[in-house]
């Protein structure tokens, strides 16, 4: 199979962009990673966007076809990818199998959400149907919070993890953040105010949750070959890209202190990588919630369960710790647009890779990024590799 | 049906729809085996990991 790399990438900032659609920022971020890549948009042969609630916000529904015609990218596939938080990686896999496979030399990835505008009950519900919406739970009124605040005191209970220990995952992702121009959150947090943030649902409250973000992210993913013969600077290796589906409610989940497909797409993506965890220099997990990052770090195998709490309050996933983990400012500071988050995580491990990045991790020469999608009915994990 | 408490949450900050927050959802073991995610009516004091629980319709109360 071919090799395949990533030439360039593009990133608007995160947080409120009260004047901007959905496609003005995608095609923002589209923009920036053509520019910075030196691929003209006649060379694009394919695009893939990420996006989820476009239609249920914005009332754009059909928007691949619409950011094609906006970049002027001619008459080619265009193709929308939904996958709930997980919508930008299932785009940058799609991406990466037309490219290995040889239908095409270059394909555009974007990936962007516009949730702003709207009250957080509206974004609440509308989000919630990121499951079967059939379900007990749904029916039960089971939100995201909800459902995560169920795991986090699952998680406390089974290990006897002092819930105060929370708040160092949200402390460190703010301490990134602040160093991030791009982050929703610009500024440190102490953990005595990360404490004291009202509930959302016991046992989280506000600093453990991401927030409602406006964003985009966009990636050029080119063969190995053409890459070379195109004088692209820098390529950035792409190593493996696992995907699994899990449970599509929390009635299915059979534990709530792991979410299987994540574990399952970790595996597939380390082996096809010929890695280990611990080959892993610097990791971008799906932080939604503080609590998902211990989950994810476990279901990775980076920690053994219920070690994660206690290496995060040791400093082990700060920059500069054993795996310096979110160093872009995770989800819970530089914010979650749903369908760019995927994406934006493999910009700030592009960054990294490149020795590019605001909080950047010495010598790092092999990055993870973990996404999720739902209760964990799909993940994606993804290894990139610093170009040889 | 009757069983315990898995897991349980209050949720403060709620969506849009029929709900009015606060409200709990609670996880229950049923004692003949499977599991059940129902809404917590009324005083949820009692919810606490491993407490008894008594499933009537789509609710729970203490067991």
């Amino acid at each position: 199979m071919r090799r395949v790399e990533i030439a360039g990438y593009g990133q608007t900032p995160f947080g409120r962009a009260d004047e901007r659609s959905l496609i003005d920022l995608a095609a923002d971020a589209s923009e920036q990673a053509l520019r910075a890549s030196t691929v003209r948009p006649d060379e694009v042969e394919a695009l893939f966007l990420g996006t989820f609630v476009g239609l249920a916000l914005g009332g754009q529904a059909f928007p691949a076809a619409v950011l094609a015609a906006r970049l002027g990218l001619g008459g080619i596939p265009a193709l929308a990818v939904e996958g709930a938080c997980a919508s930008g990686s299932l785009a940058f896999r799609q991406a990466v199998a037309a490219v290995r496979s040889g239908a095409v030399d270059v394909a555009l990835v974007a990936g962007a959400e516009k949730m702003s505008g709207h009250t957080t009950a509206t974004v609440t519900r509308t989000l919630a149907a990121a499951n079967d919406t059939a379900s007990e739970s749904h029916a039960a009124g089971l939100t995201f919070p909800g459902f995560f605040a169920l795991l986090a005191r699952r998680y406390l209970h089974e290990y006897g993890v002092d819930r105060e220990l929370l708040a160092d995952v949200s402390v460190k992702a703010r301490a990134n953040g602040a160093a991030n121009p791009k982050a929703h959150f610009q500024t440190p947090v102490t953990r005595a105010a990360a404490l004291a943030g009202r509930t959302v649902a016991d046992p989280l409250g506000l600093y453990d949750c991401s927030p409602i973000s406006d964003g985009a992210a966009a990636l050029l993913v080119t063969s190995a070959d053409w890459a070379a013969a195109h004088g692209i600077e820098q390529p950035v290796d792409v190593r493996a890209v696992g995907q699994a589906g899990g449970p599509v409610s929390p009635e299915r989940l059979e534990s709530f202190v792991g979410l299987p497909a994540a574990a399952a797409a970790a595996r597939s993506a380390l082996a096809e990588a010929r890695l280990e965890i611990g080959d892993v220099d610097v990791a971008e997990v799906h932080d939604c919630f503080t609590i998902a990052e211990w989950i994810a770090l476990e279901d990775l195998g980076a920690f053994g369960r219920g070690e994660a709490a206690h290496a995060t309050a040791d400093g082990a996933t700060r920059v500069g710790g054993a795996l310096p983990v979110n160093p872009s400012g995770g989800l819970l500071s530089k914010g979650h647009p749903i369908g760019a988050t995927g994406v934006a995580q493999l910009v700030e491990l592009v960054r990294q890779l490149r020795d590019e990045a605001d909080n950047q991790v010495e010598r790092a020469e092999i990055g993870l990024a973990h996404n999720v999608g739902g209760t964990g009915g799909v993940a994606v994990v993804t290894v990139l590799g610093r170009a040889a | 049906m009757s069983g315990t408490v898995h897991t349980f949450t209050t949720i403060q900050l709620g969506a849009d729809g029929p709900l009015e927050a606060p409200y709990a959802v609670v996880v229950v073991d049923l004692d003949g085996g499977g599991r059940r995610t129902v809404r917590v009516d009324g005083d949820t004091g009692w919810l606490a990991i491993g407490a008894r629980a008594e499933l009537t319709g789509g609710s729970a109360r203490p067991g």
